[in-house]
């Protein structure tokens, strides 16, 4: 009895024990990467705000701020810290207890800084323990290499190497092209991954025969189209004529529905609309061109390199306005950057900061979804919980987008092309003048007869729906007055 | 194996049809009616393929249901429910300097965009009622009756002013677009009490502005979208087979649910089919309940009087019917039901004429939700049925445009009426012009907070586990 309980009692012990050293190793380690990480930005805030005067350049009075030894050394009027912290001349002068030696002279250190320096010396001023951060003098090396050869990468430094097997980061590879039991099924490469699979896993379900040249006809058609076939297309290639398979495809992919069909996925993962997406949801008269620039460069085999370039920096390929047909292409590929939705109506409640931030997030992590495949919404808040991205990724790649301002006068039309638009633009002006005055006096007149019909009723038993907001209008009248004129216009060019 | 093994685990579950779900449906319940959780560090286990079966809160809870009254645009808290007699006296001159110099070093400075520099005094008569007296302006006299049983929150606050973000955070804590709705939130945590109906019912005619960004589930499993219910005729369009295929339907429904658990087997994570199979069935039982839920016809003459269905205005019978409907929905156990004031595109935005858009909506909505207080109450679903009357923002007490008013995020009342809240109380206060709160100013996040006590749920651990399917990782996402 005695030794059982014992033996209990004594493996609870070393239970507790076992979990009070894991415990008390978790903390210290914890404790010294808390201290690690304060000696960093200690010494970050010395090479930002002190060596362009305390380094190696200029060294004034005596004092170098650029290595752990030479802040031990101090300087002219002596050593920077002493036993008593809280006395020592580093925090006098930051602090400008003394005016004649506030440091930085012209601009202080802010409180929050002031504390981090405190913090520091008062933890005896360490210096951060990897080699990187010891020595502060700038060199032209002093660039990071990338995560799957330098230590010091940040994101090696933040995740190690677990998570740099993502598998869009993974260097495209051809495999082997496995062997195959059933012969003369396979045609091509893929017919090989397919059937190798089949013949792994699911042996008891027959092979599927092949399809009939009707379906095919039918798959191509809505695969590449995303229309029916003809009748005669049907029938050419149940018809078994040489070479009819390959030409009916090239005749799929060189149809203008071709580009149509497959822009519609690429500007479903560039968030394309035709109108604003939020709130009012206004409608983009210039968004069509965008659309299609994309259809057109389905259609015209562009390059994906080019097509990525002109998306992402199109304006900045071209000098000034565009000359010719390439270079508008290249303005209008632009439109990428405005894709997005966009919040019209927060500069009424004096909001663009917000409505500004979201539109530039949305811009980052579309990017990021479309271009990289790499999802950066997570890290808008906080380091990626799976990816390797951290908080400061989303935003480094956000700052690429800083500039992007939007403009909707922008002169997209080839001046060649102007006189022959205007022309055409003319007619269909003075048309709209003359629909307009028509509604005007409709209008006049209905309002006429509304005003004697709401005399004679109560003023309370009027709908509600005339609440007018009036900022609220001004921008709608805006809008449907000069866009749906240029709608109708552009509607009317394409049509004619 | 394991592809056969768990079709034959689903066919027990699934293929017994309604018998076997109303069995074990029943146990659960009484399982869950034994004892009260304590363990607050557990995650909420789902039975993905039940995702509404009732869950245990983390403590007792006060109140089993929410309606939650939307009143899209919003409503004017000087003009309905935040009486400022100072307002009164200082109609058509400019803000006070102290005021207007708190406002300024606050982060809603904002609200004084557009607006005029002068005060809009309220054109409403105003009276006392209750055993407190309070104060409630003339365009609520029949809500005004039930002031001794509602509680005020006279100081809320919104992050922006501007409607579609103020309206994503009342209903998710976040300005925006995609965090997850609260009945999202509370059916995730709560399930529902009733799995022959949808736990978290939406009614609206146009909806709030925003969109369903508003009510949306977020990254909560899409089990936890809202239904949106009709208030007139079926409450959900095509919900009953044609003749010819009733029959069979049951047969149809188990072959489409066996494809659905095969293609689920070889699909880990894919929790937008978990949702469409738990929604077939959910459509199946709600053949039956839902049409009995929308069937009016029960109700007897004075209670249909009591929300104004016998009113003059469609627009009144259409909001008294869509109140009428959410306390049949909560009677029968449905957990979370958001109900939208939004009849046309303007709601409640009167940036100018206030009375023009503010009489005919109060007229509209005041029966109704008098009436919807007093049924809840009589019926003794008062005590377990939280009622929230709130809208994304107030209006400013200075005037804009032609004797409208500007949105205010800076300062708004709310009301909450039933279960778990004290009735008489009023938190917080505005200044004396109705513009800011000063007195303990109420974010929308800590309104949840108090939403989700009320019902059991502790909103700190109230969180979600993501789990990638790839990787043995979890995410947890937080309510609060």
């Amino acid at each position: 009895m005695h030794v059982q309980t014992n033996s209990i009692c004594c493996a609870r012990w070393i239970a507790w024990v076992a979990s009070w050293i894991a415990c008390a190793f978790v903390l210290s380690s914890a404790h010294a990467e808390q201290q690690d990480a304060l000696a960093q930005r200690a010494v970050m805030l010395l090479k930002t705000r002190c060596v362009s005067c305390h380094g190696a350049e200029k060294a004034e009075s005596g004092l170098r701020l650029d290595s752990a030894e030479h802040f031990a050394k101090g300087g002219d009027r002596g050593k920077l810290v002493e036993e008593s912290s809280s006395q020592s001349l580093l925090i006098r002068s930051i602090r400008g207890d003394d005016e004649e030696l506030q440091m930085p002279p012209k601009q202080p250190l802010t409180p929050d800084e002031v504390k981090l320096l405190e913090d520091w010396v008062k933890i005896g001023s360490p210096w951060p323990s990897d080699s990187h951060g010891s020595s502060l003098e700038v060199q032209d090396n002093d660039s990071v290499g990338n995560a799957w050869v330098d230590p010091n990468n940040p994101i090696r430094k933040l995740f190690g190497e677990e998570r740099l097997g993502l598998w869009s980061l993974r260097p495209i590879s051809r495999p082997a092209v496995p062997s195959v039991k059933h012969d003369g099924w396979a045609l091509n490469a893929l017919d090989h991954f397919v059937l190798s699979a089949w013949e792994e896993n699911s042996t008891d379900l027959p092979l599927a025969p092949d399809a009939s040249e009707r379906s095919l006809a039918i798959r191509l058609a809505f695969d590449l189209t995303g229309l029916p076939p003809e009748l005669d297309d049907i029938g050419n290639l149940t018809s078994k004529e040489q070479g009819a398979y390959d030409r009916y495809v090239d005749r799929l992919l060189s149809s203008p529905d071709y580009g149509v069909r497959w822009a519609r996925m690429w500007l479903d993962v560039v968030r394309y609309s035709d109108s604003n997406g939020f709130d009012w949801d206004e409608f983009r008269p210039q968004a069509w061109r965008f659309r299609d620039y994309v259809v057109d460069a389905w259609n015209s085999d562009l390059p994906f390199d080019q097509f990525t370039l002109e998306q992402l920096a199109g304006d900045e390929l071209v000098d000034g306005p565009p000359a010719d047909e390439a270079e508008q292409q290249r303005w209008v590929a632009t439109g990428y950057l405005r894709a997005g939705p966009q919040d019209n109506s927060s500069a009424l409640f004096d909001e663009q900061d917000r409505s500004r931030a979201q539109l530039l997030a949305d811009l980052t992590e579309t990017t990021g979804s479309a271009f990289l495949g790499l999802t950066l919404s997570c890290c808008r808040c906080h380091d990626h919980k799976t990816d390797p991205l951290s908080h400061a990724d989303h935003y480094r790649l956000r700052a690429f987008f800083a500039p992007v301002e939007y403009a909707d006068d922008v002169p997209l039309d080839l001046p060649s092309r102007r006189a022959e638009i205007e022309k055409h633009n003319a007619a269909i002006d003075e048309e709209i003048a003359q629909v307009e005055m028509e509604m005007a006096s409709i209008l006049a007149s209905a309002k006429e007869r509304l005003k004697s019909s709401e005399k004679n009723s109560d003023e309370n038993a009027s709908e509600g729906s005339e609440s007018k907001d009036p900022s609220d209008d001004a921008v709608k009248k805006s809008f449907t007055e000069e866009e749906a004129k240029r709608t109708l216009r552009s509607s009317r060019r394409k049509a004619s | 194996m394991s592809i056969r093994t768990s079709r034959r685990a689903m066919l027990s579950q699934l293929g017994g049809g309604l018998g076997t779900l109303a069995l074990s449906t029943m146990l659960l319940d009484a399982s869950a009616s034994r004892s009260l959780a304590s363990d607050r560090t557990k995650s909420r286990r789902l039975d993905p393929l039940r995702p509404f079966a009732a869950r245990q809160p983390d403590f007792a809870p006060k109140a089993k249901s929410v309606i939650f009254l939307f009143m899209v645009g919003g409503p004017s808290q000087i003009d309905t429910y935040d009486y400022k007699p100072e307002l009164q006296k200082l109609d058509g001159q400019p803000v006070p300097d102290s005021i207007r110099k708190a406002l300024d070093a606050s982060a809603h400075s904002n609200v004084f965009h557009g607006c005029d520099n002068k005060l809009l005094g309220s054109p409403y008569r105003w009276q006392r009622y209750g055993e407190q007296g309070i104060w409630v302006s003339e365009l609520f006299p029949h809500t005004a009756k039930h002031v001794d049983d509602l509680c005020f929150i006279h100081s809320m606050q919104a992050e922006s002013n501007n409607h579609a973000p103020a309206s994503y955070q009342l209903h998710t804590g976040d300005i925006r677009l995609g965090k997850a709705s609260l009945g999202s939130w509370v059916t995730y945590g709560l399930g529902t009490e009733n799995e022959d109906l949808p736990g978290y019912v939406v009614l609206f005619d146009a909806g709030p502005l925003g969109g369903s960004g508003n009510y949306t589930n977020g990254f909560l499993p899409p089990a936890f979208q809202p239904t949106r219910l009709r208030d007139q005729g079926a409450p959900v369009l095509d919900l009953l087979p044609p003749d010819k295929f009733a029959k069979s339907q049951r047969d149809s429904i188990d072959l489409i649910q066996q494809l659905n658990m095969m293609h689920r087997d070889a699909h880990e994570g894919a929790t937008e089919l978990d949702a469409r199979i738990a929604t077939y069935e959910l459509a199946y039982r709600m053949q039956s309940a839902a049409v009995e839920v929308g069937d009016f016809a029960d109700e007897p003459e004075y209670i249909r009087s009591q929300y104004a269905l016998d009113d003059q205005e469609a627009r009144t019978q259409s909001f008294g019917r869509k109140c009428l409907l959410a306390r049949r929905l909560v009677e029968r156990g449905v957990r979370f039901v958001q109900l939208y004031d939004m009849p046309d595109k303007d709601g409640w935005d009167a940036h100018s004429k206030l009375t023009k858009n503010h009489n005919p909506r109060a007229r509209w909505t005041d029966r109704p939700v008098a009436g919807l207080l007093a049924d809840l109450k009589q019926r003794g679903l008062l005590e377990s049925t939280l009622v929230i009357w709130a809208s994304e923002f107030g209006r400013t007490p200075m005037m804009q445009g032609d004797q409208g008013r500007q949105h205010n995020a800076a300062g708004f009342t709310i009301w909450m009426a039933g279960g778990g809240v004290r009735p008489g109380m009023r938190i917080g206060a505005t200044d004396e012009i109705g513009l800011m709160a000063i007195e303990r100013p109420i974010q929308f996040r800590d309104l949840h907070a108090t939403i989700l006590t009320a019902l059991g749920l502790s909103y700190e651990d109230l969180f979600f586990e993501v789990k990638w399917s790839t990787r043995e990782t979890y995410w947890r996402c937080w309510k609060c």
